[in-house]
């Protein structure tokens, strides 16, 4: 016996058949909605759906199934009950938003179930203004799924039909659509096939020359690479500056207001930076009402607030991609100065932060034009403050800095102080060469020997007394062979013939039981001449050239080679 | 209960649905009998104000009568049908037949039969029933239940009956041009909703506009003649609503003309209903303003360009603001040349959605009887200046691709031909290379007289000599000739 298409879709083995698939499709829902799209258990659900689908369509041409509030029928029996209202109702989620039957066809389980289960579960989640199941459908326009809904109007209700897929160009993906795509006329009366060739696209434009087609083209282009906002904004900007009403330039700048918090919230930083710089220089026109022109500048201000930076460091650690360095420099070249506290105390304080490179490379841009406040953030008393302010006073070596750096040689902490020994280094300036002397007698080993090595680069030759005195100190003798080659290498560096006396002294004086200075001592020493290089230098050497002592003869050696 | 008669005949009903005369009475006949639930629903019983709808419906009940020998109003699907005459959806109706529908399906009737001239209190018994319906009982039961009200009361002049089958009138049945006017008068609704709330300072959401644009879009996509078509209808006092709806139906066309995809049709249409949306906060008496503008009034009107972008920002739009319709209000007065309003202070490049609108703009704006604009100038004629002004500052290519989408002679142009006969254009002729001969209807024969029964005519088509049949010679001013371009798309 012939079984009719009718029959066979309401056969029982059909109902089971869908069930079946609704259930297994509602799970899919269920995990797309809980887990993560890598997640297994969500790609079983959504295969489990698939084949659940799949083994329909021998049994029917096509499943349609009709909404009602708690329900799915077929052919007027239930094949899906579920009682409750609310999102976790998908009878009720999709009555709610109008829909009231789909229509799936075979091939449904390919691309477009796990389009559907992510159409549904958007809808599920909408907030009232969102497109709701209906709109996300139309834009989505899934090629094996019709669908009817109801459009409710302050009088009654009109039922539509929808989900036809009338004909349209679809673009070959990766690329934009043809501004005049060539066709074959249709003949007249006959709808075009559901389709996605081009060549299929009713009669166009042919008489148009080949340049305008490209215009066309490249202009279809242009409105979707050139960026909305950036023109929005500048319609905003264009009001403030062209519009004589107070209310109207206050309106305006209450919208930029709240769009610059927007941008900043999805890391928009270039628009953000766009909008400040428009709103300093619209500030500045002759024509601004003095109200308006005040807005205009607090919007910068406001952003320099620490709250409001600390807000946007925040965001960005906490931002899945690391930001674009010179996005930001952008943003934080507009920024006011007192952006910059919050900004060093974060440099300051974070670790390995994949936002870390970018910030401090805007920071640095931001420090650079205000030196003075970072100056004064040197002097703050909260360590990661200081930290993150010498860090950036380092890289710009700027002279400003040296009294706060001055002050943090004297200070408690020893890595600061190796730091400011640095950063003033950079600097290199006369007071911050003569600031850094001062490490010489610190009581950190190595904050002195950074000063040695200091004073050696930068050829700073009025340490020498106090180098001398160092060298003469008892407490040298304890020191480890590092600290005690630091500083010859910064005497001889910088003694000339003058030191050499002293330095003969130490590497060839004898007494009763042999060489009277330890042979560390006596090798910084060979190692200094070498450094003064002079014929009375050369002569020490010559002296101690068949000492005993293994190590000093080696120095002495590598010396007179010229041997660093 | 009887069966509705004429339920199969369908050649009566697509007469009747084209009888200008037996869609009349039975508009009239809605009217009466929606304004009268409403007067009943408003006022007790002894007010005048039901009285005098009472009345009336009693009256266009039997106005139906008259013309069709009898009176019944019924539903089949989502139409009403007036004895055999489908109602056709205008402007002046569609909220009464929406409001209709719903109260049928709510009482569960697909219709009435009024039997004899009822009196007054048997209107009011039967509005006040169907206005309260059983509701306790399940919809297949409730008009069992009316009707023994309607017994128990002594009402016996009116006869309901269940509905008839669903699908028949759904959407399967509709004719392509009936569609479009549902969706044109929806996007109408839409269109009024949002700008009148704006205006009063609401926000509706974007929502529902978005749902009427991608109804547009369809029905471009699926028949665009019928949607132009519609562009066709005037009327004066709702012009920003009609025309917002218009520009929306020739962008879209005209979009699908350059080959957008459907989102990127979507994005046009949206920006294109929503390009006047500014208009909100003009002042009416200025919108509304008879004779011409002084420059204090045209410096004010054109503020609706850059107050539309503050107006759009007013509106509540979920996660994604309609930046581009931003623009496109902001734009659509500039001219390619920046010579237009308002002048940017900041340098731009007009958006291609701009300079459509700015073409569909104009051509609807030039075609209209306006406030200040009595008479419109015809389609062709505005074409032909769009085409010849550079003044005008619109995109030579855009110009000329709307051209290509209109013909030369547009939808609605009243014509003359060779053969002495008027013409109104239907549509532009399929063959996309006869631009100059549209499909035609004639309206006026050789001598004079206006066809009761217009001819749809194909002026490409050629004589056994091969010369062509009809030739378009001149275009005519309908007024002329007291013709009205809207009945023939109506």
């Amino acid at each position: 016996m012939t079984v009719t298409a009718h029959e066979a879709n309401t056969s029982p083995q059909a109902i089971a058949a869908i069930e079946d698939a609704l259930r297994a499709f509602a799970k899919a829902l269920r995990a797309v909605q809980l887990y993560l799209p890598n997640n297994p258990t969500r790609a079983q659900g959504i295969e489990q759906a698939r084949l659940a689908f799949a083994r329909l369509w021998p049994l029917m041409g096509t499943l349609e199934l009709e909404i009602h509030e708690a329900s799915f029928t077929v052919d007027g029996q239930v094949v899906y009950h579920d009682t409750e209202r609310g999102a976790e109702s998908l009878p009720w989620l999709l009555f709610r938003d109008g829909l009231r039957s789909l229509s799936f066809h075979p091939g449904f389980e390919g691309e477009d179930l796990p389009a559907m289960l992510g159409l549904v579960h958007k809808a599920r989640v909408a907030s009232n203004e969102d497109d709701d199941l209906v709109t996300l459908l139309w834009v989505a326009d899934l090629a094996h799924v019709a669908y009817r809904f109801v459009e409710s109007t302050g009088g009654g209700v009109f039922v539509l039909a929808s989900g036809d897929r009338p004909a349209v160009a679809a673009p070959t993906p990766g690329e934009l659509p043809l501004a005049v795509p060539t066709a074959d006329a249709q003949p007249p009366g006959e709808r075009p096939p559901g389709l996605v060739r081009l060549d299929d696209f009713e009669s166009t434009l042919y008489f148009l020359e080949p340049r305008e087609a490209l215009y066309l083209r490249d202009e279809l282009k242009r409105e979707y690479t050139e960026d909305q906002r950036r023109l929005v904004l500048a319609s905003l900007f264009d009001m403030i500056e062209l519009q004589p009403i107070l209310d109207v330039q206050l309106e305006a700048l209450s919208i930029l207001d709240q769009l610059v918090l927007e941008f900043l919230t999805l890391g928009e930083f270039d628009l953000v930076a766009y909008a400040l710089r428009e709103a300093a220089a619209t500030a500045r026109l002759p024509g601004i009402d003095p109200r308006a022109a005040q807005g205009l500048r607090e919007l910068p201000a406001r952003l320099s607030e620490p709250q409001a930076v600390s807000e946007l460091l925040h965001a960005l650690e906490e931002g899945a991609r690391a930001p674009v360095a010179t996005l930001l420099e952008g943003l934080f070249r507009e920024l006011r100065s007192t952006a910059l506290g919050p900004l060093v105390a974060w440099l300051g304080a974070a670790s390995a932060s994949p936002a870390r490179a970018a910030i401090e490379r805007a920071a640095l841009r931001l420090a650079g034009a205000n030196t003075g406040e970072l100056a004064k953030l040197l002097e703050q008393p909260q360590p990661a403050v200081v930290r993150g302010a010498l860090r950036l006073a380092a890289q710009l070596a700027t002279p400003a800095a040296v009294p706060g750096l001055a002050r943090i040689l004297r200070g408690t902490d020893a890595k600061l102080r190796v730091e400011a020994v640095t950063a003033l280094a950079e600097i290199g300036s006369p007071s911050a060469l003569q600031a850094l002397e001062r490490g010489i007698d610190d009581i950190d080993r190595d904050v002195r020997v950074a000063t040695y090595r200091a004073i050696r680069s930068r050829q700073h030759s009025a340490a020498l007394p106090r180098l001398l005195d160092a060298i003469r100190r008892k407490e040298l003798r304890v020191a480890d062979l590092g600290e005690k080659m630091a500083l010859f290498e910064a005497f001889g560096g910088l003694c000339g013939d003058a030191g050499v006396t002293e330095l003969d002294t130490i590497l060839n004086s004898r007494g009763l039981l042999g060489a009277k200075a330890p042979p560390d001592l006596r090798a910084s020493a060979a190692r200094a001449l070498g450094l003064v290089a002079t014929r009375a230098a050369a002569a020490a050497l010559q002296k101690a050239a068949d000492t005993k002592d293994v190590v000093v003869r080696s120095a002495v050696a590598r010396a007179m080679r010229g041997g660093t | 209960m009887t069966t509705p008669s004429g339920s199969g005949g369908t050649t009566r009903a697509e007469g009747a649905i084209n009888d200008p005369g037996a869609q009349k009475v039975a508009r009239a006949f809605v009217v009466a009998m929606n304004g009268a639930l409403r007067a009943i629903r408003l006022y007790p019983v002894e007010n005048t104000a039901v009285q005098k709808a009472i009345a009336e419906l009693g009256s266009s009940a039997e106005r139906v009568r008259e013309v069709d020998g009898s009176c019944a109003l019924r539903r089949v699907g989502d139409f009403l049908f007036v004895n055999d005459t489908r109602l056709r959806l205008a402007f002046d109706n569609y909220a009464a037949v929406a409001s209709l529908l719903g109260m049928y399906r709510e009482a569960g009737i697909g219709g009435l039969e009024v039997l004899e001239v009822p009196p007054p209190r048997a209107w009011v018994v039967l509005l006040s029933f169907l206005q309260s319906p059983p509701l306790e009982y399940p919809a297949e039961e409730r008009l069992a239940q009316l009707v023994s009200r309607l017994d128990a009361a002594n009402v016996p002049q009116f006869e309901l009956y269940a509905a008839s089958d669903e699908s028949q009138g759904a959407g399967e049945d509709l004719d392509a041009r009936e569609r479009a006017r549902q969706t044109y008068m929806r996007s109408l609704d839409v269109t009024r909703e949002v700008i009148t709330s704006a205006r009063i300072g609401r926000s509706p959401g974007l929502k529902r506009v978005k749902r009427a644009v991608q109804g547009i879009v369809d029905a471009i996509l699926t028949d665009s003649a019928s949607m132009i078509g519609l562009t066709t209808l005037r009327e004066f006092d709702d012009y920003t609503f009609v025309h917002s709806v218009n520009v929306c139906i020739l962008s879209v066309a005209l979009g699908r003309r350059l080959g957008l995809t459907k989102i990127q049709l979507l994005d046009l249409g949206l920006a294109a209903l929503l390009h006047d949306i500014g208009k909100s906060r003009v002042p009416l008496e200025l919108l509304n303003k008879r004779g011409p503008l002084d420059p204090a009034d045209r410096l004010s009107l054109q503020t609706h360009t850059w107050q539309g972008v503050l107006a759009l920002f007013a509106l509540p739009t979920g996660g994604v603001r309609p930046w581009r319709s931003m623009t496109a209000a902001y734009e659509h007065h500039m001219r390619t040349d920046l010579s237009g309003y308002p002048k940017p202070a900041r340098p731009r490049t007009l958006s291609l959605y701009s300079k459509i609108i700015a073409v569909t703009d104009g051509f609807d704006a030039a075609t209209t009887t306006r406030v200040y604009q009595d008479a419109p100038w015809t389609p062709a004629d505005v074409l032909l200046g769009m085409r010849d002004n550079p003044s005008l500052g619109l995109d030579p290519v855009v110009v000329k691709a709307f051209i290509n989408l209109t013909g030369i002679y547009p939808v609605s142009t009243l014509v003359v031909l060779d053969t002495f006969e008027l013409a109104i254009v239907i549509a532009a002729n399929p063959e996309a290379t006869a631009l100059s001969r549209p499909l035609v209807r004639i309206v006026m024969d050789d001598r004079g007289n206006l066809t009761n029964d217009p001819t749809l005519v194909d002026l490409t088509v050629r004589t056994p000599t091969n010369q062509f049949a009809r030739t378009i010679i001149r275009t005519e001013d309908p007024q002329r000739y007291g013709i009205n371009i809207g009945d023939y798309f109506a």
